[in-house]
This record gives structure tokens, C-alpha cells and sequence, in this order.
């Protein structure tokens, strides 16, 4: 799936406004009126945020669309458009207003993220606005007409037509946003409305102009394979975010594989259960023992079929929502019988730690998360990861380079981040030599950060 | 090893001059006689499901036939019975002989063959010439051989010195390719001064269309740089009893990384090289010594390293030390542990089995092969080597959509149950699977298999 990719932002030069002349597609005049609103509730998103990459803190822009979903102006777009790094957000109205906007919420798992407008100014301005509602993609059938609205390569208020193609899309994906896990917890409506980059976080709706799906990514190099995110994912994503500013989810460990043509194997009833293809070490499922080719039959009583992929996200979702901290009971078949085996959930974290910019040395870092820990088998989470160096830098003097973990600094353990931040808010007082002793492929070796 | 055309055009070009030349010069009477002590081996590697050939070039050891291959000549990881075939050429001549392959040396890892008893009369081994030391700027010339389908006509190559490092063993460098790797070196007086070794990488500037590429380039059968024979003749050692007889030297550090300068100077070793080790196989003499992760290897037999440039050489001379101990020869290694020196004893043994020596099997009706579990399996799959039980057994062989393909596995895949029971030796695996192949019911029967920091449930077809 290397061909696969978010759709990236549009590049801030590629802005070539053209007039917006819209039409809808139906010939009733409510279809018409439906369809009509959503367009002047679709809104461009130039986003300005903060990179730690390359081993500085630098500012990169970009263009997304996005769609307005309620009368104060809470707008819902792709979590690759804007993220918790975002500096400013300048949103345009499709009255060609533009108004400053803050970020509510942010979920990367389900690559969406919701942004507010500046209501004082914006009534202070007298502007206005319309706002679109949620259709049901649930109700959506292959071949049904739908289109997709956004900014693609900067075009704002782009309209293109075609079909659901697909409602239940499964892809795994490796690459994720800038190393953030995604796509875990739901499957996507797939689509031949041409997507391109920039219509990121638009939406896709029905011929009344409700909204079913947020767009956000494409077979690169393919024709007319989009993908969006269907609505009812995205309804109770915005809830979260509006509320909490972010999504909880459970985690127990166990990462599913397909049942599909090992039923016979394993003399499974029809159509149940979860195979369990790998246990995270050190997880809550492998602390209570479950293990690799266990057939997980049931979740709190409520029965699992497994059995292809496209089912998979859905369970997993089903995990992920139960209260963190709270116990699963799990019907277990190994070896012909069948045992319960509760398991206490913890919260999931992503295997993308926080990540800063030291400028004087030129060094860029990530802290270890527990997950990146579990998955590249470290004995522990603590250290921090080097993810960039300037060049003549002193990090890069020093050699170190991407994926190196500095596991200690003047030959003291260093637990993370913040005792990086501190070291280097003593050096920016007094500069002097630190030795740093970092661990790459199970590899020591030492370096020497020179002022 | 690939020949190309490319040694045609230079061969051509360089008989065209013999031609026109009245009577043999001096150096072409030494040409002649000189490569009468390279020979042209060439033999297969068998594999699963097919063959693949390899040709190198040799030279004579003795007037028995002996043959030193370089280091590299042969695969490593490739069991000794899997090489096939092993043919004898003399340069220019098209008549096939046979050899046999006798084996590495346990120090060097050179390879030694043997050819059939018609060949020896044509053969002069090297002992015979006077070795010369090369001195920067002389004159050299060397033996190129060209490809198979020009009867490995050898040919006549010259350069000059032009620099000698130790890397850590003395390398020469000439200013052009000057032989074909495997053939010899020698001064205008025919002394011989160096064995040719495998061709340097040359960094290169592409610009295609204007666009700017930073290429690597090097031209597989012609070599700048030679061993000096000086020193080179010295190290070379009787074939070993058996060419499946491995007792190289082990004492079981991981991962040796030399520290660069500014390091070395904080922690107190301004003038020298020194080496981090970052982990110890259990059970390994090191271990035993009281060897730790993270000490700093600052001399050996107390005497400190010197500074080599490049500085990592530091490591490949640590290594070949222990390569050229005999088993049971103890080391005194020189430590630096949290900035206090301390002198570690390593008693040298005899080196575990390597992945070449393990026991494997092919098991056509499904398409795997699996082989036993090695020490430095642990090392290329990232485990932690501070482990001892033998966690399972290694996917070597997945034929191309056979069943085994088909249901996901991979080579390199680690395989730790078979139908739910844990498995850990060799045996144990084969036995099972032979079991489970010889069922004539069976529709299908799944493994459990290790792959970086996941497992996945594979189930094999057996229909």
C-alpha cells in the first residue's frame, strides 16, 4: 500500500482563486437549497504550523478545505490538516471573508480534527455563514451519487461529481500523518469523485447536499480511488472533540489478524470470532496471558466475527470504547476449549511521542513513547528518539542522526524529554561539552556535543 | 562476477600491441611466466530451486595444486555441500579442469581449492618469485583476466603506488585498476608485491540532463588496491582438515563501535583508538571474563590501540587479533568501565555454529526450508543477546508461490509453534512437519511465526 497516501496540502503558491460560480445538481428546488448550503458552508483552511523536523523549529504552511457544521462556527477537517502544532489558522469563508480560527480538538486515529471560528470577530464583522448537517453513511449504497467539495491544488470551491464506490473500505496503512498511527478504528467510503490534493477535510455529500464523509486520501497514481472517512465516525469524533478536545480510547494489546479460511481450522461456529495473530509485550492481554492464535469468541457477552478484514476496525473500535481502566471479559478458544479471561484496559497512546527542537545544538527529538517502545523491542521508554539534525550543527558535528535513541547524557540515564529540556537550559546558560551515549539497533556508541 | 566487454576492448587493444612489437620485451617474457600462477576457478552454488555459477580468480600455493581463493570469493552463509562443481581454468585457455574445494581459513576466511593432478605441470606457484616491497610512486603491474567467454585471457595492466595504509592489515592503493581481483602484482623486476583485493567504490558525480547524482562506482573484475605480499605471504596458512571444519576464534561481543576523537579525548585517550561494545552474548567467554555492555576496549595484551584512520579499522583489528588466537589462548583485554580502567581475562573459545554450518531442510510439497537456530541469528534478527533459550527455528527458503508463500511466510520469518505447541529445536520441527506432511487427510495446518516485534497465525494449505 506504499502508493497510498493522505492527500498532501496543497502548497500555499498553487492559489489561484477562481470565481466561484456553483450549481447544484438537483432540479427540486429543496435538493437544490440543501445543496446550495453545504456549498457556502465549505471553507479553505490555510494552516501555518511548527515543525521539529531537520533539527530547528521552522513554520510550514498549507492549504486544506474544511466544512462548517453549526452556527458557532465549529468546522470539522482532516487531522493532517490542521494538528496541535498549528500556529495560526486563517479559514475562508465562502463569501470570501476570511476569518482567524483555534483548533478544539485533534484525533489523528481517525485523521480528523475540528477547529472553531473567531465568533467575536466574525460578529464584530457582521459576517455570515451557513452550516451543513450530517447525513447517514450507513444509508449509503454503492453507485449512489455523491460529490466532493474542497480546495484541491489551492481551486477553492471545487465541486466533482461521481459514485460511492465502495462503503466499507479496509486498507491497512503503514505510513500514517508524519508517523501518527491511523485508520485503526474505521473503514472508509470509497469513491470516484476525483480528489486531489487540498480537498483534505471537505466533505462528501449526498445530492442533498448532506453531509456523509470527510475526505482525506488517495490511491497516488490511480484514477478516481478517493477515500473519506464515513459520517458516522466523524459525528461522534466531533462530540469528543468538541467536548474533551481529543478522543479516550482503551487499549488492551492484542493485534487481530483475519479468521478467514481458518474457521474449519479451529471448528468455529458460523461466522465468530477474532483471531489473535500477536500480543504486545508488556500489554494488559499479555499480562493476563492471552496469546498469539488464541480465537477471541465474544467481548462482554457481545458475540465477534472477525472474519475479514473490513470487520476488523469496527472491533477493534469496539475495544477502544470501552472506559479506560475498566475489565473485558473475553471468551477465549485454545485448543478446542473455550476459557474466560478478563482483561483491564489502559489508555492507547500512540507510538509518536512529543516532539521538540533543541536550536543550538541542532537537534530535533521525539520522546519514547510506551507503544514505540513495545514496538521496537526496548527494555524501556525511557531516552529520547532523534528524528533531525542540521547540518554544522553540534548534534551533527557530533554524528548523531535519525532514529538514534540518547540514552544517557553525561553518563546519566536520561528518562526523557524534559530532562533534555533542562540539560539544555543549562547549556544555553553555560555552554560546555555533554557527552551523550546513544543506542541504534541494539548499537552503542558515544558522541560528544560540542558548543 | 560479472566480466564485461569492457576487459575485451582493453585485451585488444593491448594484443594488437604485442603483435606489432618485433621480439618479446622483458616484461612481456615476466607476463607470461607470471600468470602461470593465477588460475580461474569456477564453480555453483545450489539453491532450492536453482543454480547460480560464481568465478574468481586464484593463485598458486604450491606445486601440489593448492589454490588460495580470496575472502570474499565464496558465500559465506552458503552450507558447503550446496557448492557444486568446482571447475579449474588456466587464463587464455578454453580446457576445463576439475578441483576441489577444501575449505576456509579459520583467521582470514580465505578459501583454498585444489586442482586435478593434469593441470600441476602448467602451474608455477608463487614461492618461487622474490617477494618486493612496494615503494609510493614505483612502477607496478598486474594480471587482469578477462570473462569466461574470452577463454580468461589474461592481459597486461600497469599503475603506480600510490599510497600504503594499514586498514588494519597493509593495503596498497594504486593510482589506476592495476589486476583483477585474486590475480597478482608484481614490480617491473618481477618481484611480487601484492595479491589484488576486492575494487574500491568510487564516489561519482552523475549529471543527467542537467540534474546532479552522487554515484557509486567500481568496476567488478579490476581492483586498485592489493594486500602487500610481504605481510600477505606470511599470514597464509595450510587448508583446514575438513572443508566443513570451523574453529574460528569467539569470545562473544556484540556490536564494537570505535570511538570517534572528541570521546576518545574526554574520556582520557587522546592518542589511541578505543572500542564500545555494546552488548555480550550470555554463556560467551567474554561474558564469563566479566566482560559488560558499555565498557570501552582500550587495549589488548596491554598494548594500548593505535590511532588508525579510518578510525573504525580500530574494530577490524580487534577482531582479527581474536581471529588469529588459537582456542584456548587467553586475552587480556584492557577495559575502561565508568571511567575506572580494569584488565578483563577472555579465555578464547571455539566459535558457535554459524548459520552456514546449521542443519536444514527442504520441504518441496509446501515450498520451506528451515533451518536451526543460530547464536548470530540473535544479532541479524535485533534480539536481545542476553537471552540463551532457542526460541524456535528459521524460515531460510520460501519458494515463490508454493503453499508455504501463499499462506504469508517469509524468509528470515522466525517459526515458534507449530498447531499450537511450542517448538525450539530442530528436530523437534522437522519431526512434526514430517508428521504432519505424511497425513493424507490433512487439509492445512498453521504456524506461529516471529517477524520484528509481532507474531502472525499462518495457515499452510496441503492441498
Amino acid at each position: 500500500m506504499a502508493l497510498l497516501r493522505q492527500i498532501p496540502l496543497c502548497g500555499a503558491f498553487l492559489l489561484l482563486l477562481a470565481g466561484c460560480q456553483t450549481t447544484g445538481p438537483g432540479t427540486s428546488t429543496s435538493v437544490r437549497n440543501g445543496f446550495e448550503r453545504l456549498l457556502d458552508s465549505v471553507v479553505r483552511i490555510d494552516v501555518r504550523e511548527t515543525s521539529f523536523s531537520g533539527g530547528t523549529t521552522r513554520i510550514v504552511a498549507g492549504v486544506g478545505s474544511g466544512v462548517i457544521l453549526s452556527e458557532d462556527g465549529i468546522i470539522l477537517t482532516n487531522a493532517h490538516v490542521v494538528s496541535p502544532r498549528a500556529v495560526d489558522i486563517w479559514v475562508t469563508l465562502a463569501n470570501l471573508e476570511r476569518v482567524p480560527a483555534t483548533l478544539l480538538g485533534w484525533d489523528h486515529w481517525t485523521d480528523l480534527a475540528a477547529v472553531q471560528l473567531d465568533m467575536a470577530d466574525a460578529d464584530t464583522r457582521g459576517l455570515r455563514f451557513s452550516y451543513a448537517a450530517f447525513g447517514d453513511s450507513d444509508d449509503l449504497i454503492p453507485g449512489q451519487t455523491v460529490f466532493a467539495v474542497g480546495t484541491p491544488h489551492g481551486l477553492s470551491r471545487t465541486v466533482t461529481k461521481g459514485i460511492i464506490s465502495n462503503t466499507n473500505r479496509y486498507f491497512s496503512d503503514q505510513s500514517g500523518i508524519n508517523g501518527y498511527e491511523t485508520g485503526y478504528f474505521n473503514t472508509w467510503l470509497q469513491t470516484d469523485a476525483a480528489i486531489n490534493p487540498g480537498n483534505s477535510g471537505g466533505p462528501l455529500v449526498d445530492e442533498k447536499g448532506r453531509v456523509v464523509g470527510i475526505n482525506t486520501r488517495t490511491y497516488l497514481g490511480a484514477e478516481n480511488l478517493g477515500f473519506a472517512i464515513p459520517s458516522r465516525t466523524a459525528e461522534v469524533v466531533l462530540q469528543d472533540l468538541i467536548s474533551k478536545g481529543e478522543v479516550e480510547r482503551s487499549y488492551i494489546g492484542i493485534v487481530p489478524g483475519v479468521l478467514q479460511d481458518l474457521e474449519g481450522y479451529y471448528a468455529l461456529e458460523a461466522n465468530q470470532g477474532l483471531l489473535v495473530n500477536s500480543v504486545d509485550p508488556g500489554s494488559p492481554a499479555d499480562q493476563v496471558g492471552l496469546r498469539p492464535s488464541d480465537i477471541v469468541l465474544s467481548i462482554d457477552d457481545q458475540e465477534i466475527d472477525g472474519r475479514f478484514p473490513e470487520q476488523i476496525p469496527p472491533i477493534k473500535n469496539f475495544i477502544a470504547h470501552a472506559p479506560i481502566g475498566s475489565e473485558l471479559e473475553l471468551q477465549v478458544r485454545r485448543n478446542g476449549s473455550t476459557l474466560p479471561i478478563v482483561v483491564e484496559t489502559e489508555r492507547l497512546l500512540s507510538r509518536v511521542g512529543e516532539e521538540w527542537a533543541f536550536e543550538q545544538w541542532g537537534l530535533s527529538v521525539r520522546e519514547i513513547s510506551r507503544a514505540y517502545a513495545r514496538e521496537n523491542r526496548l527494555e524501556s521508554d525511557n531516552g529520547v528518539l532523534v528524528i533531525g539534525t542540521q547540518s554544522a550543527f553540534p548534534a551533527d558535528k557530533a554524528g548523531l542522526s535519525p532514529r538514534d535513541i540518547i540514552s544517557k547524557v553525561n553518563n546519566k540515564e536520561l528518562k526523557g524529554l524534559d530532562e533534555l529540556k533542562e540539560l539544555y537550559g543549562e547549556y544555553e546558560e553555560e555552554p560546555d561539552s555533554i557527552l551523550m551515549e546513544t543506542v541504534r539497533n541494539r548499537r552503542v556508541s558515544f558522541k560528544i556535543l560540542k558548543p | 562476477m560479472t566480466k564485461p566487454l569492457f576487459g575485451f576492448f582493453i585485451c585488444l587493444s593491448l594484443f594488437a600491441g604485442f603483435q606489432a612489437s618485433d621480439a618479446a620485451s622483458p616484461i612481456e617474457e615476466l607476463f607470461e611466466q607470471r600468470i602461470r600462477s593465477v588460475v580461474v576457478i569456477e564453480f555453483f552454488v545450489e539453491r532450492e530451486i536453482d543454480r547460480r555459477p560464481l568465478i574468481v580468480n586464484g593463485v598458486v600455493l604450491d606445486d601440489e595444486g593448492l589454490i588460495l581463493l580470496p575472502e570474499n570469493s565464496v558465500p559465506n552463509w552458503v552450507p558447503v555441500n550446496k557448492l557444486k562443481e568446482f571447475k579449474a581454468y588456466i587464463p587464455g585457455d578454453p580446457e576445463v579442469f576439475t578441483a576441489e574445494y577444501l575449505g576456509s581459513d579459520r583467521s582470514y576466511g580465505r578459501h583454498f581449492v585444489r586442482v586435478e593432478e593434469s593441470l600441476i605441470p602448467r602451474l608455477v606457484p608463487i614461492s618461487e618469485y622474490k617477494v618486493g616491497e612496494p615503494l609510493l610512486g614505483q612502477a607496478i603491474w598486474g594480471i587482469g583476466i578477462a570473462a569466461k567467454d574470452l577463454d580468461f585471457m589474461p592481459f597486461f595492466m600497469r599503475a603506480e603506488v600510490s599510497t600504503i595504509q594499514p586498514l588494519p592489515e597493509l593495503i596498497g592503493f594504486a593510482t589506476y585498476e592495476v589486476a583483477s581481483p585474486g590475480a597478482l602484482v608484481f614490480s617491473d623486476g618481477g618481484s611480487m608485491v601484492g595479491w589484488a583485493s576486492t575494487p574500491l567504490n568510487m564516489e561519482r558525480i552523475l549529471t543527467i540532463e542537467g540534474k546532479r547524482y552522487k554515484a557509486y562506482m567500481k568496476i567488478p573484475d579490476q581492483t586498485s588496491t592489493f594486500y602487500i605480499a610481504s605481510e600477505w605471504m606470511e599470514t597464509v596458512s595450510d587448508p583446514p582438515e575438513s572443508p566443513d571444519s570451523y574453529d574460528a576464534s569467539f569470545i562473544g561481543t556484540v556490536g564494537l563501535n570505535a570511538l570517534n576523537d572528541e570521546v576518545a579525548e574526554h574520556m582520557g585517550l587522546a592518542d589511541q583508538s578505543a572500542i564500545a561494545v555494546s552488548e555480550i552474548l550470555n554463556d560467551s567467554p567474554a561474558k564469563k571474563a566479566g566482560l559488560q555492555e558499555r565498557d570501552i576496549i582500550t587495549s589488548l595484551d596491554g598494548e594500548s590501540f593505535n590511532r588508525y584512520v579510518p578510525r573504525r579499522v580500530v574494530v577490524s583489528y580487534f577482531e582479527q587479533e581474536i581471529a588469529k588466537r588459537n582456542i584456548g589462548d587467553v586475552l587480556n583485554i584492557g577495559v575502561l568501565r565508568n571511567g575506572e580502567p580494569l584488565d578483563v581475562e577472555v579465555t578464547i573459545e571455539s566459535h558457535p555454529k554459524l548459520a552456514r554450518q546449521a542443519d536444514r531442510r527442504y520441504f518441496e510439497s509446501i515450498g520451506l526450508t528451515i533451518r536451526e537456530f543460530v547464536v548470530t541469528d540473535r544479532i541479524s534478527l535485533g534480539m536481545p543477546s542476553n537471552e540463551d533459550d532457542e526460541p524456535g527455528v528459521i524460515v531460510n527458503f520460501v519458494k515463490t508461490n508454493s503453499n508455504a508463500y501463499t499462506a504469508g511466510v517469509k524468509s528470515g520469518d522466525l517459526i515458534k509453534e507449530i498447531e499450537g505447541e511450542a517448538v525450539s529445536s530442530f528436530s523437534q520441527v522437522v519431526s512434526k512437519l514430517e508428521e504432519i506432511l505424511e497425513m493424507t487427510d490433512r487439509k492445512d495446518f498453521v504456524i506461529l511465526v516471529g517477524r520484528r516485534s509481532e507474531t502472525s497465525v499462518l495457515r499452510i494449505s496441503l492441498e
